[in-house]
C-alpha cells in the first residue's frame, strides 16, 4: 500500500511538470485557437537558459556546498523571462502574419518553429546530453534524524536507516551519496555500522543518518508541486480578477468585439504568449534541470506532446482543465509504469489522447460553446 | 443637408468606397453627424449600412474616401484606437461576451478608461437606465435573453463615454414589445444629448426618433434630409414604410 502512495506522489510531481507546460498550450489555444507545437521547445529553451545562468552567472560554488535555493530561484526567473521574450518574438514573426490565413497554416508554422528550434539547438549547443549543474541537495521527507553515535550493533529499527554523505567528484565539487546503515526489522551489523561511521567522518559535507517514513516525497518533487500551486493561484487571480484577464477572456470569445471595446488585441495575445512561455521556461529549469539534471535540444519533445495530451484531456482552452488533465495523466502514467509495464507508459498516454478525441473531444472541463443568437 | 448649427460635424464621412474582395459594397458614401444629433441610416438588407459603420469603426479599411472624427482623419486606424478617440460601435448581433458576467461586460466597455470611481458611478447609471442589468449583475451574459443582451450591448458601448455612439440594428430579431423598449431607450439617450448614428431596417421607428436620415441603396446614398421629410417622401414611403 505504501508503494501505491509513493507511486501516486511520484506521478503527482510528473503530472505537475506536464501541467507547467500544458497551461501555456491551453492559454494560447484559448485565445487564438492555435496548437502551438513549439511550446515544448520553450520548455527546452528555458532549461538551457537556466543552465547558462547557473554555469556562468550565478556560479556554482567551487569550494563546496550546494548552490542552494537562491541561485536556483534566480536561474528560474531569468529563464522564465528569456523564454517569454522568445515566445513573444516567435508569435510576432511566425504566427501573427498568418492570423487570417486559417488555422491549418498557423499550425504548420508552429510545427516549423518547433523543428527549427530543435535543430538550431543541435547545431549550436550540440545534440549531446549535458549534465545540469547541481542545484539543491536531494532529500526525502517525512524523515527523522538518527544520531549515528547513538546506534549500537544489534539495535533493531522499524524503518530503514540511511546515511546521507558526500564525496568530492571528478569536477572538484561535492556530490551527494547515500548508504544503508540498518534495514528495517534487522539487527544492525557491526561492520556496516563501522563503515557508515567512516563514510560520515570523511564526508565532504555534513553527513546525517535518517529513518524515513513509508510514504515520502522528494524535496525536488515537492518544490515542483508547490511551484505548480503558486502558478495556478497566480493564473487564477490574473484571469479572473485583473483587467488583463478580463480582456483575455473577451478576446478568446470574440476578438472583434473586444477590439470595439478598445482592447488592443495584439498586445493581449503577446501577453498571453509571454505568460504561457514564462511558466514553460521555469518548468524547464525545475524539471529538466533541477529534477532530471539532464538537458538536450530534444528534451522538450516528449514533455511537450504529453502536455498537449493533458490539455486535450482536461479540455483545451481551459486552464483548470489543463492542470487537472496533466495531474491525471502523470499519475495514471506512473501507475501503468509501476503495475503494468514501463514500456507501455507512453503508449498509454497517447492512447488517452485517441480515446478522448473519440469519446469526448471537448475534454473533462471543456465546454462546447454554442452561440445564442 | 443643412446643419442645425454652424459648428463642425462630430463625424464626417466623405466619398467612401469599400470592397469585399472584388465586390464593391460602398460607392462614394458621404454623410455627417453633428453634436447632439440622432442621425439614422436606413436601407434594405445588403444596402451597405453595416459596412458603413464597420468602416467608420475601423473594422474595415476603405479603398477610397475619408472618415473625419472630431476633425481628425481616422480611416484605416485600428478599432481599438478609434474607440479611444470617443467613437463607440454597438455591433450588429449584440456581440456581448457570453462567458463574462454582466458586470464584467460593462467593465470591458470601460476598458479604455482608468477613472475607477467614475466607472463605478457610470455602472450605477446604466443600472438605472436598464434595471435588468442590476438584477443580473453577477450572471453570465450568455444566459440573458435576446432583449436583455441588447440592453447590455448598448450599456456596454455607453460605458466608454463615447462622443458618438453608433448602433447597428439594435432592434433586429427582437419581439415587438422589446423593439418599442429599445426605441424608448434611444429617445431617452437623445434627450440626454448623446450623439447617435443609428442603422436600422425598421425605417418607420428609426425616422420617428431621428433628427435626420440618410437612405442607402446598393452602396449609394440616394436621399437625405430631416427625418420628418423623409418619412413623408413618397419614394421612401413606398420602399421602406409599406406605402
Amino acid at each position: 500500500m505504501a508503494d501505491f502512495f509513493n507511486f501516486l506522489l511520484n506521478g503527482l510531481s510528473i503530472g505537475s511538470i506536464y501541467a507547467l507546460i500544458a497551461v501555456g498550450y491551453t492559454m494560447v489555444y484559448g485565445i487564438i485557437k492555435l496548437i502551438n507545437f513549439a511550446h515544448g521547445e520553450f520548455y527546452m529553451f528555458g532549461a538551457f537558459v537556466g543552465y547558462t545562468a547557473l554555469m556562468f552567472a550565478f556560479g556554482v560554488p567551487a569550494s563546496g556546498g550546494e548552490p542552494g535555493y537562491l541561485p536556483l530561484l534566480a536561474a528560474i526567473l531569468v529563464a522564465g523571462v528569456a523564454t517569454a521574450v522568445l515566445a513573444v518574438i516567435v508569435e510576432r514573426l511566425c504566427y501573427r502574419p498568418l492570423r487570417n490565413a486559417g488555422r491549418i497554416v498557423a499550425l504548420l508554422s508552429a510545427l516549423g518553429v518547433s523543428l527549427f528550434l530543435q535543430n538550431l539547438g543541435q547545431q549550436t549547443v550540440s545534440a549531446n546530453y549535458r549534465k545540469f549543474p547541481p542545484t539543491i541537495a536531494d532529500s526525502r521527507f517525512p524523515r527523522s534524524e538518527v544520531p549515528l553515535d547513538s546506534i549500537q550493533p544489534g539495535d533493531i529499527f522499524s524503518r530503514n536507516v540511511i546515511l546521507t554523505y558526500a564525496v568530492i567528484a571528478e569536477d572538484g565539487r561535492p556530490q551527494q551519496r547515500s548508504a544503508t546503515v540498518a534495514l528495517a526489522g534487522e539487527p544492525v551489523e557491526a561492520g556496516q555500522l563501522a563503515q557508515a561511521r567512516a563514510l560520515a567522518q570523511n564526508s565532504a559535507l555534513e553527513a546525517h543518518a535518517y529513518s524515513y517514513a513509508r510514504v515520502t516525497i522528494n524535496n525536488k518533487q515537492a518544490l515542483i508541486v508547490v511551484t505548480l500551486l503558486l502558478v495556478a493561484a497566480g493564473l487564477y487571480l490574473l484571469v479572473q480578477h485583473t483587467r488583463f484577464g478580463r480582456a483575455m477572456r473577451a478576446v478568446s470569445v470574440d476578438f472583434e468585439a473586444a477590439q470595439l471595446m478598445g482592447v488592443p488585441v495584439d498586445r493581449i495575445i503577446s501577453g498571453t504568449f509571454f505568460i504561457g512561455a514564462f511558466v514553460a521556461g521555469l518548468g524547464g529549469v525545475l524539471a529538466g534541470g533541477m529534477y532530471y539534471e539532464r538537458i538536450d535540444p530534444l528534451m522538450g519533445l516528449m514533455p511537450g506532446l504529453k502536455a498537449f495530451v493533458a490539455a486535450v484531456l482536461g479540455g483545451i482552452g481551459s486552464i483548470p482543465g489543463a492542470i487537472l488533465g496533466a495531474l491525471i495523466l502523470g499519475m495514471s502514467e506512473k501507475m501503468v509504469e509501476a503495475y503494468v509495464s514501463s514500456g507501455l507508459r507512453d503508449a498509454f498516454a497517447f492512447g488517452i489522447l485517441i480515446a478522448v478525441l473519440l469519446v469526448k473531444p471537448s475534454g473533462i472541463l471543456g465546454r462546447f460553446e454554442g452561440e445564442k443568437v | 443637408m443643412s446643419a442645425p448649427n454652424g459648428s463642425a460635424p462630430v463625424l464626417r464621412v466623405d466619398g467612401l468606397d469599400v470592397f469585399y474582395g472584388g465586390i464593391q459594397a460602398l460607392r462614394g458614401v458621404s454623410l455627417d453627424v453633428r453634436k447632439g444629433e440622432l442621425v439614422t441610416l436606413i436601407g434594405c438588407n445588403g444596402a451597405g449600412k453595416s459596412t458603413t459603420l464597420k468602416t467608420v469603426s475601423g473594422m474595415l479599411k476603405p479603398k477610397a474616401g475619408k472618415v473625419v472624427f472630431q476633425e481628425q482623419p481616422i480611416e484605416g486606424r485600428p478599432s481599438h484606437d478609434i474607440v479611444r478617440r470617443g467613437l463607440a460601435l454597438c455591433p450588429e448581433g449584440r456581440r456581448i461576451f457570453p462567458n463574462l458576467t454582466v458586470d464584467e461586460n460593462l467593465d470591458l466597455g470601460a476598458y479604455i478608461r482608468s477613472d475607477r470611481a467614475e466607472i463605478r458611478s457610470d455602472r450605477d447609471k446604466m443600472r438605472g437606465l436598464f434595471p435588468i442589468l442590476a438584477e443580473r449583475a453577477k450572471q453570465l451574459a450568455g444566459t440573458l435573453s435576446g432583449g436583455e443582451q441588447q440592453m447590455l450591448a448598448i450599456a456596454r458601448a455607453l460605458m466608454s463615454r463615447p462622443k458618438l455612439l453608433m448602433l447597428d440594428e439594435p432592434s433586429l430579431g427582437l419581439a415587438p414589445k422589446l423593439v418599442e423598449q429599445i426605441f424608448q431607450v434611444l429617445a431617452n439617450l437623445k434627450r440626454e444629448h448623446v450623439t447617435i448614428l443609428l442603422v436600422e431596417q425598421n425605417a418607420r421607428q428609426a425616422l420617428q426618433v431621428a433628427d435626420r436620415g440618410y437612405v442607402l441603396e446598393t452602396g449609394r446614398i440616394v436621399k437625405d434630409g430631416p427625418a420628418r421629410a423623409l418619412a413623408d417622401d413618397p419614394d421612401v414611403r413606398k420602399a421602406y414604410l409599406g406605402g
